[in-house]
């Protein structure tokens, strides 16, 4: 097998992994699914070729769908850039207000509609800025 | 060269590897040949494998690492108990299935008006 092949076979076992742990499924677990999709990738292509062992087991995302509960829960870290991510476009829209009246007061009437901090235009006046 | 409606296929596909391995243990790509050999020509290895873990999952199947000539250990495949309780109830489903939609198919057929309709 030359290299190549080796590599597009590591690429598609590390995309399932990766899929594999955007469901939740544990270290211990993916490791030995993991290992046992190369074990059958490397059966097949030594059979039928890498571009046909590969084209079988379609993509590393839905075979990883198919393999794993669908009650699973995703990983801590994945939650986390959610949030940061919400976050950060939550605060970039421009949804948020000044937060107290003391403080829009405190604006010239030009800013009285515009984020206190980001000088970003308001758009919705029932939500907090983010500090 | 059969081709079967995948949506068919899925849903008999777990009885298919539980009467496969219930004669003979075998590992993911083995079984995929077996299917093949058996006539299933168009069936998918990414279709094979999940079904695999999954009945794993359910209790049908375990497995154990056995070392190949070739590489490393492989996972080979084998029924439980339960797997073939579970291929006894599925078998006789899958008979009163069969017999109910030939029932259907024959009548169908067998009707003048469908002789008539074909060409």
């Amino acid at each position: 097998m030359r290299i190549v092949d080796l590599v597009r076979i590591e690429c598609a076992i590390s995309r399932y992994d990766f899929c594999l742990e955007l469901r939740g499924t544990r270290g211990r677990d993916r490791r030995a699914m993991r290992r046992e999709l190369r074990d059958n990738v490397n059966a097949a292509a030594t059979d039928v070729g890498t571009t046909r062992a590969l084209f079988g087991i379609g993509s590393p995302k839905e075979l990883a769908h198919a393999a794993t509960p669908r009650s699973a829960s995703r990983p801590r870290w994945s939650m986390a850039c959610s949030g940061l991510w919400l976050r950060s476009g939550w605060s970039e829209s421009g949804w948020c207000r000044p937060q107290s009246s003391s403080q829009r007061a405190s604006t010239h009437p030009g800013d009285r509609h515009r984020c206190h901090e980001r000088d970003l235009p308001l758009v919705r006046d029932d939500l907090p800025c983010p500090r | 060269m059969p081709s079967h409606d995948p949506q068919m296929l899925k849903g008999v596909l777990a009885v298919l590897l539980l009467s496969l391995l219930a004669e003979e243990d075998g590992y993911g790509y083995a079984i995929v040949g077996r299917l093949r050999e058996a006539g299933f020509t168009d069936v998918a290895e990414g279709t094979v494998y999940p079904a695999l873990t999954r009945l794993e999952q359910a209790g049908s199947l375990q497995s154990y690492l056995l070392r190949s000539a070739s590489g490393p250990a492989r996972k080979y495949y084998s029924t439980t108990d339960a797997g073939r309780e579970e291929l006894i109830a599925t078998r006789q489903s899958w008979r009163d299935l069969v017999t109910s939609v030939d029932n259907v198919i024959g009548t169908f057929t067998a009707t003048p008006a469908a002789k008539e309709a074909l060409p």
